[in-house]
């Protein structure tokens, strides 16, 4: 990481919003969706009370993917890549037909390189196949061999049709040489067609987005969705309203083995804004413990906070010496950091 | 990892025999991309010839021509991209046989390429093909199936692969 002030993220519902009112049309709201998607899908497809798990490792390829989105691509999460068969090309070797009792071991290493979509038509192959690819530790070798793989990787466009002001979600593989047939359009969850919908965050292959609720259609309702496997989770509503510049942010915590999201908001107007954590398991937000020294977060011009070891980091203001500092926030234990800056850095007062 | 093999190990040579019986003679600096092979010749019981049970002689002629195009000096690493590419050019039910072998001698480089390519091979097949290719009876009641197709009726969508290979 090293960058504060970094990311490109999702442009905040916000954002849309305020395009969405100039009439613009043609507005991308765009996200990254880790690469993990393959994978995410898995364990979210397990789903509803389970299994969000994993790996944090890759945190910083995230960053990295993040940073791409500054460059105007776009999210995307879905399915893989499809391969022409080469049916021809390959004899069957009838000597062999009969052998391949393929160890569980090789088994998994294959089926770990698989799409979901794949994996998701596989289980019904066997019971020990269907078995093996909901396995939590099956999933966390799927996820973090999606991790590694380019060709996993993919962006979520929120896309506006002008046409009739409806969003779309598409997933579109990141390579400069697929076919774009493999370009998949997913409908929102919960509400196929939302007139308003904006992408939080990715992380995993799993993202946050705020759609209007189905019953009451001036509310909002936040979801987890992993497009892999467009399995969609509700998510409680936030304590604190989502006034002025607030970020929604989710990490793995591995220590809980568990998701977390943290809602942080912006402290710059003044007021006092305290942030809350949503443990997954938990399943109701609260606030967390304001930061020991005193800070002013400022959130402007990050649009996402960089997750290293475990830990958000974004840029606060130490109310009492008047001076910039980077904060970092571990969402195991809930501890605030301090990363030292710089002498030239520290001042904000010309 | 043949270049790290000091010059009087690489003039030794090691006799690996197939389950059928047939006996082939290696380089020992080659035959040690194989971890389990590697152990071995450490652990001084290599000797002898080193009985590969689990491996046909088919599977163990494929293995030592990976092994061998892998520890070349002369190739550039396009050549030996082109060589992987042709090497699982071949049945399904063959990549999966060298995969058992690899994953028994331990060379993660020829694991990486054939799981891969089988996991290419079968992305887009149907469930029914990959039975027939895995060699599985299905043990689930009909109504079992219809239900985990019914989670995810879209995942059984589209252009899917009814060829056996």
């Amino acid at each position: 990481m090293g960058r504060y002030g970094c990311g490109a993220d999702t442009k905040g519902e916000e954002e849309i919003r305020r395009k969405y009112r100039k009439k613009k049309t043609n507005l991308f709201n765009q996200i990254i969706i880790s690469n993990g998607e393959d994978t995410t899908q898995k364990f979210n497809h397990i789903s509803k009370s389970i299994s969000f798990c994993f790996c944090d490792y890759f945190t910083s390829y995230l960053l990295t993917l993040r940073f791409i989105t500054n460059h105007n691509f776009y999210i995307k999460s879905g399915k893989n890549i499809v391969e022409p068969s080469n049916d021809d090309t390959y004899r069957r070797d009838v000597d062999l037909a009969t052998a391949t009792h393929v160890q569980e071991e090789v088994l998994m290493d294959i089926l770990s390189r698989l799409p979901v979509q794949s994996l998701l038509r596989f289980k019904c192959v066997s019971k020990f196949w269907n078995t093996l690819i909901l396995e939590p530790y099956f999933k966390m070798k799927h996820l973090n061999h999606a991790k590694n793989d380019q060709d996993s990787q993919k962006f979520l466009i929120n896309h506006l049709c002008p046409k009739d002001n409806i969003f779309s979600m598409y997933c579109v593989p990141l390579s400069l040489v697929q076919p774009l047939e493999d370009v998949q359009k997913l409908d929102c969850p919960s509400n196929p067609k939302p007139w308003r919908c904006g992408i939080h965050c990715c992380y995993n292959g799993l993202v946050i987005i705020k759609v209007p609720d189905n019953l009451d259609n001036e509310s909002s309702i936040l979801l987890l969705w992993n497009p892999s496997t467009r399995e969609s989770l509700l998510l409680p509503p936030l304590e604190f309203p989502q006034e002025g510049d607030s970020r929604l942010e989710m990490g793995y915590d591995s220590t809980s083995g568990e998701y977390k999201i943290l809602h942080i908001r912006d402290g710059l107007g003044g007021c006092k804004l305290p942030s809350e954590i949503l443990a997954l398991k938990g399943g109701s937000w609260r606030s967390i413990y304001e930061h020991p020294r005193g800070i002013c977060i400022v959130l402007l011009r990050m649009q996402s906070l960089p997750f290293v070891h475990e830990a958000f980091h974004w840029i606060a203001i130490l109310k009492k010496l008047k001076c910039f500092v980077v904060v970092s926030f571990s969402i195991s234990n809930e501890v605030y950091g301090e990363i030292p800056l710089p002498k030239e850095m520290l001042s904000f007062e010309g | 990892m043949a270049e790290a093999a000091s010059s009087t190990i690489e003039k030794n040579n090691l006799t690996l025999k197939s389950s059928y019986g047939d006996e082939f003679v290696l380089e020992e600096s080659i035959a040690i991309q194989s971890v389990t092979i590697k152990n071995m010749v450490e652990d001084g019981c290599s000797s002898s010839v080193i009985p590969l049970s689990k491996v046909d002689t088919g599977t163990l002629i494929k293995v030592i021509e990976y092994m061998k195009m892998h520890s070349s000096t002369s190739s550039n690493e396009e050549e030996i991209q082109n060589f992987d590419k042709e090497f699982v050019r071949i049945s399904i039910k063959t990549i999966l046989n060298i995969l058992e072998a690899a994953n028994f001698l331990d060379i993660r480089s020829l694991l990486d390429l054939c799981a891969e390519a089988v996991a290419n091979r079968i992305k887009n097949k149907t469930p029914e093909v990959v039975r027939k290719i895995f060699n599985i009876t299905s043990d689930f009641t009909p109504e079992e199936e219809a239900e985990i197709r019914n989670e995810t009726p879209w995942a059984f969508e589209g252009d899917l692969d009814h060829s056996l290979d």
